[in-house]
């Protein structure tokens, strides 16, 4: 698990192969963590890169909260060194994500919070989280009618009378 | 936002309302306080408190709202929803009641709302908004100043908002009644939370993340989450999610080898669920049965009565992706609920056979039809059929056109009697869908 810290510096130095990442979540918590967990988020990878091109190392701002983030980093931990096709940028992406046992588990949260981890995968560019995100969303609401589907999702219905009666009853099925 | 409108409002309501919900609410905190003894009685026939000569502390104090102190029932539940509804009418005839200046019962009735939902003085008045804003939009444009009356018109999403709810720029080939039906959408959608106290989450999502999620939702969930609102609506029309329905449906057998799928698709204006709705298909994920019944005449020992069975038998159909069909003739020895749970290509029994098929326009063409069991047989049959929908879901008929016995060795065609055939009605089986899709 990664440590949080206060860091008042906002550099952190590397450390050879291991180099340590600062990264600064929406309500100001200073996380590090080892780079190469990070490495499975395409924005944290373009970010190092952009380091080492500068020869400067930042701390890395994220528009979400810690909660939120350390969640993400539960999950990058969890997957460190493994390959995961959708996150691979060479790869042709798969149409749908497979499903895998251990995420399903990881993302049996609420609502609110499975939307801010997709939100915070889709941000920082985790292919592999963003699709198993996705899939229990979906898997949420499946199996449900319109009426329980708002209540889940926590919308209101906008369409007029009408609306609500005109194509869309047409069946696909 | 709609609850400074609901303030708005009882700063413009006349005093003595005012002074009706004032006494009424302290009647309900005097009720809360005193729990005992209040079983049997008809809150009617309670007379209402006497008139409170009502001083600016007491004013301040009571809001209508429930204050923010309860605690959020964010998720209501199903049984939740219909009494809402209840409550929503209840607290409407309450409202005619006060009007007309009948106060007992509309207090009776109120209180009676507010039990079944605390938050209905809320609920109320968002549903009149929005029904005026209806009613308004819906009739004649030259009447806006109507619009202007109503307090709560600024349904319009913030500005910092709007540019996640623009949903008209995405790229999305669309044709027929929905293009039609989308023009008259306004042009910033919006996941509206339900409870406006909990913000919507998924109304800041990318409208990427959301097709990503459609895209995991079968076809027929996809339809119910479009029900769900305008912008989900607009979402499940993208064309990429039907994309990949129709590129795992539609190849051969179910298009003629000859066509390309984009030839197909381009007929339908590159509209990929208008392909998916419109281009027939023959169903995997299910069996086609036709029940079928003839009269025998039966022997008799006496003249005078005259005897006849009446037989029923069943045939059934159940395709494959790689073109092969099996047909299987079976009489009322066979119940439908056991044959459904066997019917695959390695069962043998009396009237089985194994055939392949594909699918041109709306015609079925059935051929070599032949009994695995008896791989010596000199006769093979073939079969045309029209697929049809109706009355409601898709392609769930089949209307037999001809049955032939061909001869193998001259390929002779002979046609059979079609005079007991009966249409077949597709049925849905859940064990079959999953090797099918």
């Amino acid at each position: 698990m990664p440590t949080i810290v206060s860091v008042d510096d906002s550099t952190v130095p590397g450390e050879g192969s291991s180099r340590l990442l600062l990264l600064v979540s929406s309500d100001n918590k200073h996380i590090v963590v080892e780079e190469d967990i990070m490495s499975r988020s395409r924005f944290i990878s373009k970010q190092v890169e952009g380091f080492e091109a500068t020869s400067q190392r930042h701390a890395i701002l994220l528009p979400f909260s810690s909660f939120v983030l350390n969640k993400v980093i539960e999950y990058c931990s969890h997957y460190r060194g493994y390959y995961l096709l959708e996150d691979d940028p060479d790869a042709a992406p798969p149409g749908r994500s497979p499903v895998r046992e251990w995420d399903q588990e990881f993302l049996d949260v609420d609502r609110n919070m499975l939307l801010r981890i997709i939100k915070a995968a889709h941000y920082l560019e985790i292919k592999s989280l963003v699709g198993s995100c996705a899939r229990a969303i979906a898997d949420m609401i499946r199996g449900k009618t319109t009426e329980e589907m708002r209540e889940i999702l926590g919308v209101e219905n906008d369409f007029t009378p009408e609306e609500e009666h005109s194509p869309s009853s047409k069946c696909t099925g | 936002m709609s609850r400074d409108g609901t303030e708005t409002d009882l700063n413009e309501e006349s005093e003595e309302l005012r002074r009706f919900r004032q006494q009424w609410k302290e009647e309900v905190q005097r009720k809360r306080h005193q729990t005992s003894a209040s079983a049997g009685d008809s809150t009617s026939s309670e007379p209402v408190a006497k008139p409170v000569p009502h001083t600016p502390a007491q004013n301040e104090v009571i809001p209508l709202i429930p204050s923010g102190d309860e605690p959020a029932t964010s998720f209501p539940s199903n049984g939740n929803l219909r009494s809402r509804r209840n409550a929503l009418e209840t607290y409407r005839q309450a409202v005619k009641c006060e009007q007309a200046s009948n106060l007992d019962e509309a207090l009776r009735l109120y209180r009676a709302a507010f039990r079944m939902d605390s938050d209905i003085d809320r609920v109320y008045h968002r549903e009149e908004v929005r029904a005026a804003v209806l009613a308004s939009s819906s009739g004649h444009k030259k009447t806006p100043s109507q619009i202007v009356d109503l307090p709560t018109v600024e349904v319009v999403p913030e500005p910092a908002k709007a540019p996640a709810a623009r949903v008209q720029h995405v790229d999305r080939t669309l044709s027929g009644e929905w293009a039609r039906v989308l023009a008259a959408f306004p042009v910033h959608l919006m996941f509206e939370p339900e409870d406006e106290r909990a913000p919507s989450y998924l109304e800041s999502l990318p409208e990427e993340l959301l097709v990503h999620i459609v895209r995991f939702l079968g076809t027929s969930a996809i339809e119910r989450f479009a029900a769900v609102n305008r912008k989900a609506r607009v979402i499940t029309l993208e064309s990429n999610i039907w994309r990949e329905f129709v590129e795992t449906i539609y190849k051969p057998p179910q298009i003629p080898e000859d066509e390309p799928l984009e030839e197909i698709v381009g007929r339908y204006s590159g509209d990929f669920r208008r392909v998916y709705i419109e281009q027939p298909r023959v169903r995997l994920d299910g069996v086609y049965i036709a029940v079928c019944h003839y009269v025998r005449q039966g022997q008799s020992e006496n003249a005078w009565v005259n005897i006849s069975h009446l037989i029923t038998y069943h045939r059934y159909l159940r395709f494959y992706p790689n073109g092969q069909v099996i047909s299987l003739l079976a009489n009322e020895e066979h119940e439908p609920q056991h044959v459904i749970t066997v019917l695959r290509p390695t069962l043998r029994m009396k009237g089985f056979f194994i055939g392949t098929w594909r699918l041109v326009g709306t015609t079925v063409f059935i051929t070599n039809l032949l009994d695995p069991a008896n791989p010596s047989a000199r006769y093979s049959f073939q079969m045309t059929l029209t697929l049809r929908s109706r009355p409601v879901g898709r392609w769930n008929r089949l209307d037999f056109d001809g049955y032939d016995s061909v001869n193998i060795e001259s390929g002779e065609a002979m046609p059979l009697a079609l005079k007991n055939e009966r249409p077949f009605w597709f049925s849905k089986v859940r064990s079959y869908s999953a090797k099918a899709e």
